[in-house]
């Protein structure tokens, strides 16, 4: 190393990376020079409270995946985890941020089913709120052929029928079969999300179900879309700290803490 | 008359229009007697010592508010701490809407009080407001103080209005809504027009 220019570099590499943690580096250390440059600089940037909480609900049992706030969608796959760059400007729509799931899925079907676990039949439309573009190498055709298979294709808006049909059908993808559970019910969401308030139930508590406020979400029209994202985050955000108190209260023994 | 535990949950329980809302209530005794407790949230607005200017509510805006203020976030389990003498603006937990025909009053809990915290200075939630409660957090006291977001900071206190009025929302409110702790938005008051009005009266 013996120009100013890659001492520069190297210089401004060392200042990111010690904001980050040990197998993060040890993640990105791993990538190509460029690469490293462009995911040190993603990194660098705040994550959204809101793609941080969505990540962690949908964070897999197994394996790792680290966040970083982008200008685009991106996935890059180390042996310390994947990485998974979203689009700053839509970090604060939780059904938008829902897709890292898929970004993280790929064509994997052990994957795709362990997100369609977590989001059921919101992992469809997470694709299209999402925007995931079609270089991903994600199973459109087979989710939007199950999904229509079996509910049909009312209520389907045409942006979304055109963006499942004009995406290609990935490597592998003939002989998939995806578990979508039960028709979500979630016009109460959707209704208290239309009204201007965060969905709930009528005792104060957040709605059990997330899945269901992401997709009552899909179903918000504009001009209302994007308050509305920020409504359904705050149940979503609800939900999960509501279990958390829950078994903190279990934990704790006591009566001193109440829970539902 | 104070509305107590019984009725505010059965108001809960009525059309979305007319539904007293309070959520997320992370445990149900958070209602008693007759108020509910809510929660300090995550979100934050620091207030900083400007380096440009001094703030002028009448013009406002949010390019000159980066001078002086910084969004922060701090999760549940975590803390912040607050300086003597600092204000930072907080909000509730808690999405409220209140409905057209009660109104509430925030009322700071005492343990904080004691400690020099003190929690709101608009203390009144109109008929028909929606959104998160902005807090105006300040330290009284001449030592500092940790803030535990999730911790039960006030108390709503909720009143029967009487006779015809519109709620906050359809009479143009300025804070509709919010899920996040909002800044003053003084300089949309329409007396500034008059104000400035008077004031070239006066020098021509």
């Amino acid at each position: 190393m013996d120009s100013w220019h890659e001492i520069a570099w190297q210089t401004w590499k060392d200042e990111l990376s010690r904001r980050l943690s040990g197998n993060l580096i040890k993640a990105v250390g791993g990538l190509d020079s460029a690469q490293q440059a462009l995911w040190l600089e993603r990194f660098s940037r705040p994550v959204s409270s809101c793609a941080k909480v969505i990540g962690q609900y949908l964070k897999p049992l197994q394996g790792t995946w680290y966040v970083a706030a982008g200008l685009e969608w991106d996935r890059v796959e180390t042996p310390e985890g994947t990485l998974i760059a979203y689009p700053v400007p839509w970090g604060d729509d939780p059904l938008a941020m829902a897709a890292m799931g898929l970004v993280w899925a790929g064509n994997s079907p052990k994957r795709v089913e362990a997100i369609v676990q977590k989001l059921g039949t919101a992992a469809l439309f997470a694709c299209y709120d999402g925007q995931l573009p079609y270089s991903f190498d994600i199973p459109y055709s087979s989710l939007w052929q199950s999904y229509i298979h079996k509910f049909g294709l009312e209520g389907i808006d045409s942006a979304v029928q055109q963006f499942f049909t004009n995406a290609p059908q990935s490597y592998g993808e003939d002989n998939w079969s995806i578990d979508w559970g039960p028709l979500p019910s979630y016009q109460v969401y959707l209704e208290e999300l239309n009204h201007g308030v965060v969905p709930h139930e009528t005792s104060g508590e957040s709605p059990e179900s997330i899945p269901l406020v992401l997709q009552a979400l899909h179903y918000v029209q504009a001009p209302l879309r994007q308050g509305a994202a920020l409504l359904a985050f705050k149940a979503i955000e609800g939900r999960i700290l509501t279990d958390l108190w829950r078994k903190a209260a279990l934990i704790t023994r006591r009566n001193e803490v109440d829970s539902w | 008359m104070v509305i107590g535990e019984q009725s505010l949950r059965e108001r809960m329980q009525r059309a979305l229009e007319q539904r007293l809302i309070v959520t997320p209530l992370l445990s149900p005794g958070q209602i008693t007697g007759g108020s509910v407790d809510v929660r300090l949230g995550t979100e934050f607005i620091l207030m900083k010592r400007s380096a440009k200017g001094p703030i002028d509510p009448m013009h406002m805006g949010s390019e000159s508010s980066q001078d002086y203020q910084e969004r922060v976030h701090v999760d549940v389990g975590d803390k912040m701490i607050l300086h003597p003498n600092q204000l930072v603006l907080g909000v509730t937990l808690e999405f409220i809407q209140v409905p057209a025909d009660l109104m509430a009053y925030v009322i700071g809990r005492s343990s904080w009080g004691r400690l020099g915290l003190m929690v709101a200075t608009a203390v009144m939630v109109s008929p028909g407001y929606r959104g998160s409660l902005t807090l105006e957090l300040a330290n009284l006291a001449d030592t500092p103080v940790y803030l535990y977001p999730g911790t039960r900071v006030a108390q709503l206190v909720f009143h029967q209005v009487e006779g015809t009025h519109v709620s906050y929302a359809n009479n143009g409110g300025k804070y509709t809504g919010p899920v996040g702790p909002e800044f003053s938005k003084l300089s949309l008051d329409q007396d500034w027009q008059a104000i400035k009005l008077i004031g070239q009266d006066l020098k021509s």
